[in-house]
């Protein structure tokens, strides 16, 4: 008996010493960087970030209509701010669409009125991609838009926009909280914009145009291209970051561009700053991370794209940030992403895309990307839209928003553009 | 030797490696408690420099470290707390995060972020209704403390003893029965996804701010803010500051300045 509770002690004892001599060595570890981190000098595994469908596509203009008027941001932090405040109800109304009816077009008009929420997007989106983008699945309807109105209907919150495949406006009911969108609508600020079918000064406009009336200043930017045919080399992150393994790439010159070639997969640092990958291969391009099943599921591929851009971009050391222009998918599977390159929230006004990403069966088989390092330069006070307007008297269904135009001088200077013609308004 | 002589010794040999394994762990401790102190005491002096005016014991009351937590919503719960108020219910998944939970004695519908709201007409009193949501969404670590103001009772979600803002219910009678709405937490047991910044962190990031604008700090207080997530709700710590007729709130898990419904 009595050696049974020695060995019992012992035990226990024995026990007790490994759980003390491992709270000693966790103590004060932070938990996110892991015990063998801290004890074995060992990097601890990286977590497997499983990708999330994100709202790739920059939302142009976005306007709330208050008792008081229409507001709409002047700064890229209060359209942070705002973009957060509204995020609520717009994923519970897109996320609980009910049956989509035709409107007709003064009753869509009729809806942009408080309590109203208007988001407009700086390119052609279908309807899917915007329940995927706040977490809910793919509607089976197909619709494509470029803006869309949060309002209120028959005491229920509705969503309405026109559809651009079809050419007619449309209208759903959801089930988000009526109260809610009308306390956002609520304590906003002054009212400082219009929309265009309420101010006659803004004919040339789209109707359902939101225009900020009050003047508002941006950052002028000198651009650097992050050249790396210049300096001989790509560096090793980047080079990771293509998949290119630069001890068994071979190297070499040709035209002043640099080129990277590992079996099928070839990166060309081109004399102007450009980055191309190509993979001649299908089996070997970069691989996104998407799971089997969801390397045709635009939302991930999205974000598996602008991920990549986005790291690709940091280890280049440039800046901006990308976002969506137009995606497609042809016959033989394979996808077309282009982007689009924004500062500040406003994006650089470029005939070219600023990126090009193809990907095929999940893997990243053409990428092209101009890294840029941008330095502030100065401020410059934005044209005021209703001069702006007064010169595009004459024209029809414009767009109004500001981007950055490279001048003569070559910095980049915030412009305010329409939408059709390319160029500043004088 | 023999095996019991072995024993004996194996035994006194763990016990004194094991009483010195424990003074290490309190030695540890201590030391730990002590830089902490230290680095407030050092935080609270820059703030001071700084030009802020304030009583240090507020500092010295505020938690070492508060854990960031989040929680999933529960479907079980939500339905659990549905059958309660309104017996056999019938669920409508309006999409959009939206529950929406029906029968002849009433309503309740659950929303993303804890938005809540119950109607029953069964001539259920307001605060009748709002102690049977309270008692009913209960969860370990989280309290409540009622109210009254005029005909409508109200609840205040506390975690661990302070408040989380934006998180309360108001209930007041209709003709039928009582309407509470609000939001709450319905979800799971909320799980820590790390600790926040330090107290003297928090010092620090208020240097910044007296160095813009003059600070005169009257009071200050630990809550919790509620970030709505895809599947549920993050809960982080926040101090919020008291300058008299305004408020400011400091992320506990960023150091930044936010703002807090």
């Amino acid at each position: 008996m009595r050696e049974r509770v020695k060995s019992a002690v012992l035990a226990l004892l024995f026990v007790l010493m490994l759980v003390l001599l491992f709270v000693s060595l966790t103590l004060g570890v932070e938990s996110d960087e892991g015990l063998l981190a801290r004890v074995f000098g060992v990097p601890a595994a990286a977590d497997e970030t499983e990708l999330q469908p994100r709202i790739a596509a920059e939302i142009r203009v976005l306007a709330i209509c208050t008792p008081d008027g229409v507001h709409m941001p002047e700064s890229s932090e209060e359209k942070t701010e705002m973009l957060s405040a509204v995020s609520a109800v717009y994923s519970e109304a897109v996320g609980s669409l009910g049956e989509v009816t035709a409107i007709t077009r003064r009753q869509y008009l009729a809806l942009i009125d408080t309590p109203a929420v208007y988001l407009g997007f700086d390119t052609e989106l279908p309807f899917s991609l915007l329940r995927t983008w706040v977490g809910y699945d793919a509607v089976e309807y197909e619709s494509r838009l470029r803006s869309l109105v949060v309002s209120v209907a028959d005491g229920n919150v509705v969503i309405a926009w026109y559809d651009t495949a079809a050419e007619e406006y449309r209208m759903a009911p959801t089930a988000a909280a009526t109260e809610q969108l009308e306390q956002l609508c609520t304590d906003r600020g002054e009212a400082n914009a219009v929309f265009a079918f309420q101010d006659s000064a803004f004919s040339a406009l789209r109707e359902d145009e939101p225009v900020l009336l009050s003047l508002i200043t941006g950052t002028i930017y000198s651009m650097q291209p992050a050249n790396f045919a210049q300096s001989g080399e790509v560096p090793r992150e980047l080079l990771a970051g293509f998949d290119i393994n630069p001890y068994l790439a071979r190297v070499y010159e040709e035209s002043g561009d640099v080129v990277y070639v590992e079996g099928y997969n070839v990166l060309r640092a081109g004399a102007q700053g450009e980055l191309v990958y190509t993979s001649g291969s299908e089996d070997q391009g970069i691989s996104l991370g998407l799971p089997d099943s969801q390397q045709e599921n635009w939302s991930l591929l999205l974000e598996g794209a602008r991920v990549l851009l986005s790291e690709l971009s940091a280890q280049a050391g440039a800046g901006g940030v990308y976002s969506l222009r137009e995606i497609s998918t042809d016959e033989s599977g394979e996808t077309t992403i282009l982007f689009d390159l924004l500062l500040d929230g406003w994006p650089i006004l470029t005939e070219r895309p600023a990126a090009h990403v193809t990907v095929q069966n999940g893997r990243v088989t053409y990428l092209r990307m101009e890294p840029h390092r941008f330095e502030a330069a100065g401020e410059q006070t934005i044209l005021p839209a209703r001069q702006a307007a007064a010169a595009l008297q004459g024209e029809s269904n414009l767009c109004l928003s500001v981007r950055y135009v490279q001048n003569e001088e070559g910095l980049l200077v915030p412009t305010l553009c329409s939408s059709e013609g390319q160029n500043g308004v004088e | 030797m023999e095996w019991n002589k072995v024993k004996s010794m194996l035994i006194a040999l763990l016990l004194v490696v094991n009483i010195l394994l424990g003074l290490n762990i309190q030695a540890q401790l201590s030391a730990q408690r002590a830089d902490e102190e230290e680095s407030l005491h050092l935080a609270l002096s820059l703030l001071a420099d700084a030009g802020a005016q304030f009583d240090e014991q507020l500092f010295w009351n505020m938690p070492r470290s508060s854990a960031v937590l989040l929680g999933e919503r529960s479907t079980e719960r939500e339905a659990q707390l549905a059958g309660t108020l309104l017996g056999e219910a019938s669920l409508n998944e309006a999409g959009g995060g939206v529950s929406i939970y029906t029968s002849s004695a009433g309503s309740v519908t659950f929303r993303s972020g804890g938005l809540f709201e119950a109607e029953l007409n069964d001539g259920t009193g307001p605060e009748e209704l709002l102690g049977l949501i309270v008692e009913t969404a209960a969860i370990k670590g989280m309290d409540y403390e009622m109210s009254a103001e005029g005909e409508s009772v109200s609840a205040q979600l506390l975690l661990d003893g302070w408040t989380v803002a934006g998180a309360a219910l108001t209930c007041r009678s209709t003709e039928t029965g009582a309407l509470a709405s609000g939001r709450w937490y319905f979800g799971s047991e909320p799980v820590s996804e790390g600790a926040g910044v330090s107290r003297a962190e928090m010092v620090v990031a208020l240097v910044r701010i007296a160095q813009e604008r003059p600070l005169d700090i009257t009071g200050l207080q630990l809550v919790y803010t509620q970030e709505q997530l895809r599947s549920g709700v993050r809960l982080s710590p926040a101090w919020r500051i008291d300058l008299g007729d305004e408020q400011i709130f400091l992320n506990g898990n960023t150091a930044q300045e936010v703002s807090v419904e």
